[in-house]
């Protein structure tokens, strides 16, 4: 995270110099030059961008109003079908049962994430450095690991024959399993087959492989905030938890704003993961809503219309969430 | 002010990674002409686990064809749950091949989406084909024209645990009361071991259809050019309602049999976790590989029973072959149609391949009846249904039955998934 280097130290409280002036005053020419430099150095990543998202997005657009079989995509013309795709999942019932287990999961895995990836980053500052090195790479570790092996390991770990998960459950006493869980016996308990239990691992395999990533995003903006400040909080008689909200949280809120908006949108598209756990697309009731377009795109005979306006609607619910916070940190930036 | 830019710049390019995850459907090859296939060679795609004798025969085919039209042939095979995916991107990108295997009930499917050539003309000129009887064409034929060739059949049966029915001297059963008795007594005796294991998974239609059948009940129907579910007819609602108390109430089968297809079943069956199931003939080969120690006085079969005694209806399933839209030489592509699917290669290969010839005095013989592994399944033959012939069959197919077995067992009552199962049916046949 480069932000983090860039976090003004004495926000809150100090008052900054000024930018040194510069040393010569430019000519008119190199002026002009030197404000048209920007625009050609964004050019290639625009073109780019233009040629693999915005044209993509563009067709995603206008296949959404389309039948799309596989005539179409072998040259046939394609058939407007207007708003029909929209209609079609709007009423379905799958539909509103993907966007809920969409946005609970989003909501929980986020806020767990961002949680637990926190408080680990707490943790690696305090730590020694030996110790919290070995902390660093095991954990990057889980990071690292691609999201198919994630959550194949997932779903042994929760097997309902052999998985450990279920054997770790019956060691437990009876009384205790009944008044936690509810039940007693879990010898052939079945976690994929209900959405809410495969969302409890599907939430435990995303936050395993994401939380490393905040902790060591909040480890870096932890070491950028100044000794001194902490000192001061510690001498005016403030405990660990207020000195965290005072002064820590103040300092590292434009870190969080960037990691809370990534986390909302990885969380919001995961679609490897749940694949994997749910071993296909067979049971509708556990999917989101990437795993509904994707049954609908590419089941036979495929429907990339519908797919398509699935992925759409995705798409504007990410672009809203997402807007409104920006607009709310810049905003906060602003003031 | 310079943190607030990155953050939204940083969000913004994410978005744009969001929009990418979501977006790849977008992605269209427009109307690519197909590349030609080089002209000294023809391409065939098998479907299934490619092993020595299914290699054997194959090359031993393509000699004959080469030798014949001095063309080479180049064989493929394509595991079972991968063929969609590939037969798509063959179809998206027009580099398919000459001659694809195909099941019987995706015939339609992809005779609907123009990737298949219309053989009426050809089938016609074939003499030796004239001889598998025209109700064998019924999933081949669409509006009138023929797309594929039926080449090789294939009907479930109850796949045992022999040495377990003997050792407690269980008969094969005749009924479903039978069935569901030895069930118990094998899963009371044996822990561990499920009695009778249900398939919920993306084959349970197969599984489950012979139940509904074996009980005059019917599964879709085409009423005045209509096709409508009818998991909601009492017959049928008995039959899932037996079949799902073998996990709710008789507990010999685990409820996460619903999340198993009967590729996973074979396993826990070669493990020796289950003592019956129902699969095709083709599963002895992967049973035996995964485990070395099933000899065949361990694995024998026996046709389903319907309720009160006799052989259960089976769906017919068909390996069909069928020249790809795409093919530069389609006139060879059904030569070798011709060539492999003849009387003497299908009398050949159906042994090895756990499959049964669809010419009729082939089958009349005594050959498939006598055989010890294949006459059960050979019984049930006679009996064989489809479905709807629809091109929207085959996602009916793979959901629906998963579905409902999934809502009952989970607890939702017979009655309503059953309806929620023909609403859906309904839906999918008539979009």
């Amino acid at each position: 995270m480069t932000t983090t280097s860039q976090a003004n130290p004495v926000r809150g409280g100090g008052h900054r110099a000024p930018a040194p002036p510069r040393a010569h005053r430019p000519s008119r020419r190199s002026r002009r030059v030197g404000r048209l430099t920007p625009y050609v150095l964004l050019l290639p990543g625009l073109l780019i961008i233009a040629g693999l998202l915005l044209y993509p997005m563009y067709q995603l657009l206008v296949m959404s109003t389309q039948k799309v079989g596989l005539r179409q995509i072998r040259g046939a013309e394609a058939d407007s079908v207007g708003a029909e795709n929209y209609e079609r999942i709007l009423t379905s019932e799958v539909f509103w049962s993907s966007l809920r287990n969409t946005i609970v999961f989003a909501a929980v895995a986020v806020t767990l994430t961002l949680l637990v990836g926190t408080l680990v980053g707490i943790l690696l500052n305090k730590l020694g450095k030996r110790m919290s090195t070995a902390v660093v790479v095991s954990a990057m570790l889980a990071w690292a690991t691609p999201q198919a092996a994630v959550a194949v390991l997932w779903r042994w770990l929760f097997d309902e024959q052999s998985g450990v998960a279920n054997r770790a459950f019956d060691l437990l006493p009876d009384w205790l399993s009944e008044l936690l869980f509810g039940r007693a016996d879990w010898t052939g308990y079945t976690w994929f087959l209900e959405s809410f239990p495969t969302y409890v691992v599907l939430t435990l395999c995303v936050v395993w492989a994401s939380f490393p990533f905040i902790a060591v995003s909040v480890l870096a903006g932890l070491r950028s905030i100044p000794g001194e400040l902490h000192e001061a909080a510690r001498m005016d008689g403030a405990g660990a938890w207020r000195a965290f909200w005072r002064v820590t949280f103040p300092m590292l809120r434009p870190v969080f704003s960037v990691l809370v908006v990534l986390s909302i949108i990885w969380d919001f598209k995961v679609f490897t993961q749940l694949y994997i756990l749910a071993n296909g697309m067979g049971n509708k009731e556990v999917f989101n809503l990437s795993l509904y377009a994707y049954a609908e795109a590419f089941s036979s005979p495929p429907a990339m219309g519908m797919g398509s306006a699935i992925a759409v609607v995705l798409t504007v619910i990410l672009l809203i969430i997402t807007g409104v916070y920006v607009r709310q940190i810049v905003r906060q930036e602003e003031v | 002010m310079r943190i607030a830019k990155i953050a939204a710049v940083t969000a913004a390019l994410a978005i744009g990674l969001a929009a990418c995850g979501g977006g790849s459907e977008g992605t269209k090859s427009g109307g690519e002409t197909p590349k030609a296939a080089k002209p000294d060679k023809l391409t065939v795609w098998r479907f299934g686990p490619p092993d020595d004798k299914h290699n054997a025969f194959m090359a031993e085919v393509g000699a004959e064809f080469q030798q014949k039209h001095g063309v080479k042939v180049e064989v493929q095979f394509i595991p079972w749950p991968d063929t969609t995916k590939k037969l798509q991107a063959a179809a998206t990108s027009g580099s398919g091949p000459d001659v694809t295997e195909i099941g019987n009930t995706q015939v339609v499917t992809w005779a609907a989406q123009d990737t298949l050539v219309d053989l009426t003309d050809k089938i016609a000129g074939w003499e030796e084909g004239k001889q598998i009887p025209e109700a064998l064409w019924v999933n081949e034929t669409i509006e009138g024209k023929k797309y594929a060739v039926p080449w090789l059949g294939g009907v479930r049966a109850v796949i045992y645990r022999k040495d377990w029915f003997k050792e407690l001297g269980i008969e094969i059963p005749k009924t479903w009361d039978e069935l569901l008795a030895a069930a118990k007594k094998i899963s009371s005796a044996k822990k561990g071991v499920s009695g009778f294991e249900i398939n919920g998974g993306s084959d349970s239609m197969h599984a489950v259809a012979p139940f509904i059948w074996g009980n005059n009940g019917q599964i879709v129907a085409n009423e005045g050019g209509k096709w409508t579910g009818k998991l909601g007819t009492p017959e049928a609602k008995e039959a899932l309602t037996w079949y799902t108390n073998l996990v709710l109430k008789e507990k010999v089968a685990p409820e996460s049999g619903v999340t198993r297809n009967s590729v996973d079943i074979s396993r826990l069956f070669a493990n020796g976790k289950t003592a019956m199931f129902v699969d095709g003939a083709w599963a002895k080969t992967v049973l035996k590989e995964a485990n070395k120690d099933l000899t065949d006085d361990k694995i024998g079969a026996f046709p389903l029973p319907t309720k009160t005694g006799g052989v259960a209806p089976q769906f017919a399933g068909g390996n069909d072959l069928a020249v790809w839209k795409d093919s530069k030489n389609q006139d060879l592509a059904f030569e070798y149609i011709k060539l492999l699917a003849s009387k003497e290669k299908a009398a050949k290969y159906a042994p090895i391949a756990g499959l049964l010839p669809f010419y009729p005095d082939l089958l009349a013989g005594d050959t498939y009846k006598n055989d010890e592994w294949l006459g059960p399944f050979a019984q049930a033959m006679p009996f064989g249904r489809t479905y709807a012939v629809h091109s929207n069959w085959v996602k009916a197919e793979e959901t629906v039955m998963q579905q409902l077995l999934t809502s009952v067992i989970k607890g939702k009552s017979v009655d309503e998934a059953a309806a929620e199962a023909d609403k859906q049916i309904d839906q999918t046949l008539n979009q």
